[in-house]
C-alpha cells in the first residue's frame, strides 16, 4: 500500500546543504504494523511528514496505494491525506477551543460532511477508544492518556488506510503509554489499520510486528530479509 | 534568586501588556469599523430621508411658489406695502402674492397672560398662499385695513381658551402688546416643512391685518412677499415679469426672488455638503477600522501557526484555512458594522429631531452599512487569510 524508492530528503541552512535522508526504501503492506527507531536528529519526523504528505522529497519516488504522488497539487495531497492518513502526534495537537467531539469531528469537516452524521461517527469512535464519558470535555480537562485517546480517535473518525503516529507515547506515564500502545495494537488486529509508529521506547518498537531503524539517513529491518543495500 | 524572579516579573507584566495591546486593538479596530459604518448609515438615511422631505414638502407648498425679499444693496431701502399689496393684479404671471411683516410680542387675554409668539402683519391671501385653515371665526379680511382684529394660532388658542369651547375666543379681546384686539378667527393645527425660508409657525403666532401691524410698530416695509405663479407659467417668467415690474415702481430697489425649484435645489447642495462630510468621516474610519482589523488578523494567524498546522494535517486545504480567517475577519466587522448600524441611526435620529425632519428607518441605509461592514472584512481581512493559508504546516506542527 506504500513504497519509498531511494528517498532522499536535504535542506539548505545558509550555504551548506544537509542531507537528512540518503536513499530510505521502504515497503509497506496492507495490515502492517511498523515501528522506527532512530536516534535524536536521525531524520524520523522527516521521513514522517513525507510518507504523510506533508513534505516532498528531494529526489526518489513515495507511491501510495501504486500511485506517485510527486506531481499532485496541494489540494489534492490535503484530500489524500484528509481520507487516507491518520496523524498522532508526541505533543496530541489537540484544538483547546474546541471540545473532544469537535476535534474528533475536524477531519469529517474537511470531508464536508453533514453535522449530525459528523457528531454521530465521531461519539462512536471516542466510544471505541473508551472516551464516551469525556466527549463535552476540552483538552485541558483531560489527562495525557485521555487526550492521546480523543487524538487517536480523531485520526481514526475518517477511516484512513494508515496510521502515522510520531512518538505516540513519547509524553506519557509508562502505564499510560502501555494502555495507549495497547489500544493501537488492538485497532491493528481488529481494523487492519496499517500502522507506522516512530519511537524512542525500544518497548514501544518491541511490540510492533516489523521493526525498523534509521541511521546515517537510511532505514534498516534488522530482522527482514535484507534490502538492498545499493 | 532575585533575577530570576524579575526576569519572571518582567515576562508577567510583557504578558499582560500584550494582552491589554490585543484587546485595545481589538477594541479601537471594532470603533473604527462602528464611526465609519455609522457615517454610512447616517449618509444614506439622511439622503432619503431628506428626498422625502422634498417630495412631501412639494406636495404641501406646490412648485409654484416665489419667494420675494429685498436683496442686499440698492438704493431703496425697502419694499413698499402698497406695492407689495398690488403685485399680483399687476403681475398677470402672478396669482396671488401675500406680504408679511412680522415681529414677536407678549399676548394677554382676559386679563392673563398667555405667553409670547410671533405677530405676523398680513393679508387675506396670506392664509391660501400658506394653506392655513380655520377651526373657527374667518381670517384677515381686505376689508379690515388698518382695523383692530385678530387671528389666533391654534396653540395661543389653546393656550387662551383653557378647556372652554373655540368658539368661545371669537369676539373675546386679546392685547398684543398693549394694543387691544377682537379676535375674528382661530386657526387649525398647521404641519410645517423645513424648506420653506419663510417659516410661517402659524400655531404659536397671532395674525393682525398688515396696515394695523404697521401702524403700531411702524417698519420701513414689507419683510417678505409669499407668491404663487400662475398655472401654466414657467418660474423664471414669473420672476423675470416681478423684476420688471418693481423696476418701473421702485427704481433702485434690488430683490432677492427664491423660486421653489431654487429651494428644492439649495437644498439638495446643502445635503450633498453634509454627506460629503460624512463620507469623508466615513471612508477615513473605515480605511483606519479596516486597517484594524487587517492588524487584529494578522496577530491572530501569528497566534494560531499550530491550529492551522494541525488543521492542514486532517485535511484542511488553502482555501479552507482562506475562508475560515475571511469569515472571521468578516464576523468581526459585521460586529462592529452593527453596532455602528445602531449608532447611525441614533445619530440620524438626532439630526431629525434637531431640524425637524421625520426620522424613518430606511431598509436601504441598513443594507448598505452591514454591506459595507462585510466589504471592508473581505478587502482587509485577505491579506492575512491569504497569509494564514500559505504558512508551512510542518513548521507549524513543530512549533517554529
Ligand atoms: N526545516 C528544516 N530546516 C533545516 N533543517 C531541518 C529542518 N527540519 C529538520 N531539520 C534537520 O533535519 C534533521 C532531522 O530532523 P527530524 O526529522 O526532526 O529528526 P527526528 O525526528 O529523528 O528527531 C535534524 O538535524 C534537523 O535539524
Ligand atoms: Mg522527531
Amino acid at each position: 500500500m506504500l513504497r519509498l524508492a531511494d528517498v532522499r530528503r536535504s535542506y539548505r541552512v545558509g550555504p551548506v546543504t544537509a542531507e537528512v535522508l540518503r536513499g530510505v526504501d521502504l515497503e509497506v503492506g496492507a495490515g502492517d504494523l511498523l515501528s522506527i527507531m532512530g536516534p535524536s536528529g536521525s531524520g524520523k519526523t522527516t521521513l514522517m511528514n513525507i510518507i504523510g504528505l506533508l513534505d516532498r522529497p528531494s529526489s526518489g519516488a513515495c507511491l501510495l496505494d501504486g500511485r506517485d504522488v510527486a506531481g499532485l497539487r496541494d489540494d489534492e495531497l490535503s484530500a489524500l491525506r484528509n481520507r487516507h492518513i491518520g496523524f498522532v502526534f508526541q505533543s496530541f495537537h489537540l484544538l483547546p477551543q474546541l471540545t473532544a467531539l469537535e476535534n474528533v469531528c475536524l477531519p469529517l469537516v474537511y470531508r464536508g460532511m453533514a453535522r449530525p452524521e459528523m457528531r454521530r461517527r465521531a461519539a462512536a469512535v471516542l466510544e471505541s477508544v473508551g472516551m464516551a464519558e469525556r466527549t463535552g470535555h476540552r483538552p485541558d480537562q483531560l489527562s495525557g492518556g485521555q487526550k492521546q485517546r480523543v487524538a487517536i480517535a480523531r485520526a481514526l473518525v475518517g477511516e484512513p488506510a494508515l496510521l502515522l503516529a510520531d512518538e505516540p507515547t513519547g509524553a506519557l506515564d509508562t502505564d499510560t503509554a502501555a494502555e495507549v500502545m495497547g489500544l493501537i495494537r488492538r485497532l491493528n488486529a481488529e481494523r487492519g489499520i496499517t500502522v507506522l509508529i516512530i519511537t524512542h521506547d525500544p518497548s514501544v518498537a518491541g511490540q510492533c510486528a516489523r521493526q525498523t531503524r534509521i541511521q546515517g539517513g537510511r532505514l534498516f529491518e534488522p530482522g527482514a530479509a535484507a534490502p538492498s543495500r545499493a | 534568586m532575585s533575577r530570576t524572579l524579575s526576569v519572571l516579573g518582567a515576562n508577567a507584566r510583557e504578558a499582560a501588556e500584550s494582552l491589554r495591546r490585543a484587546r485595545l486593538r481589538t477594541v479601537l479596530g471594532l470603533v473604527g469599523i462602528m464611526i465609519g459604518i455609522s457615517s454610512v448609515i447616517a449618509m444614506v438615511s439622511l439622503g432619503e430621508i431628506a428626498r422625502e422631505q422634498a417630495r412631501k414638502q412639494f406636495e404641501a407648498l406646490g412648485t409654484d411658489i416665489v419667494i420675494v425679499r429685498k436683496g442686499q444693496g440698492g438704493r431703496v431701502r425697502a419694499i413698499a406695502l402698497a406695492d407689495a399689496v398690488q403685485l399680483a393684479a399687476a403681475v398677470p404671471s402672478i396669482t396671488e402674492a401675500a406680504p408679511r411683516i412680522s415681529g414677536r410680542g407678549q399676548f394677554e387675554f382676559a386679563g392673563r397672560k398667555v405667553g409670547r409668539g410671533a405677530i405676523q402683519g398680513v393679508t387675506r391671501s396670506f392664509a391660501s398662499v400658506n394653506r392655513l385653515s380655520l377651526q373657527a371665526g374667518r381670517f384677515v379680511s381686505d376689508l379690515d385695513t388698518d382695523r383692530y382684529y385678530a387671528v389666533i394660532g391654534a396653540e395661543v388658542a389653546d393656550a387662551m381658551r383653557g378647556g372652554r369651547a373655540v368658539d368661545s375666543l371669537l369676539g373675546g379681546i386679546v392685547e398684543v402688546d398693549e394694543a387691544l384686539f377682537t379676535v375674528a378667527g382661530v386657526l387649525d393645527r398647521k404641519q410645517e416643512g423645513y424648506a420653506l425660508p419663510v417659516r410661517v409657525k402659524a400655531d404659536k403666532s397671532v395674525f393682525i391685518p398688515i396696515t394695523t401691524s404697521q401702524r403700531i410698530a411702524p417698519e420701513p416695509g414689507v419683510e417678505v412677499i409669499v407668491a404663487r405663479s400662475a398655472a401654466g407659467v414657467h418660474y423664471e417668467t414669473a420672476v423675470r415679469d416681478i423684476r420688471s415690474w418693481f423696476r418701473k415702481r421702485a427704481p433702485g430697489l434690488s430683490l432677492d426672488i427664491v423660486t421653489a425649484k431654487q429651494l428644492i435645489a439649495q437644498m439638495e447642495s446643502q445635503m450633498g455638503i453634509f454627506t460629503l462630510l460624512l463620507g469623508a468621516v466615513g471612508s477615513i474610519s473605515l480605511i483606519v477600522g479596516g486597517i484594524g482589523i487587517m492588524n487584529i488578523m494578522l496577530v491572530s494567524v501569528a497566534e494560531r501557526r499550530v491550529e492551522i498546522a494541525i488543521r492542514r494535517a486532517l485535511g484542511a486545504r488553502q482555501r479552507d484555512i482562506r475562508s475560515q480567517f475571511l469569515i472571521e475577519s468578516v464576523i468581526l466587522t459585521v460586529t462592529g458594522g452593527a453596532l455602528g448600524v445602531l449608532l447611525g441611526l441614533a445619530a440620524t435620529w438626532a439630526i431629525c429631531r434637531f431640524t425637524d425632519w421625520e426620522f424613518l428607518v430606511s431598509g436601504l441605509s441598513v443594507a448598505s452599512g452591514l454591506g459595507t461592514a462585510a466589504a471592508v472584512g473581505l478587502f482587509f481581512g485577505f491579506q492575512p487569510a491569504h497569509q494564514a493559508s500559505r504558512l508551512d504546516p510542518i513548521a507549524g506542527l513543530q512549533g517554529k
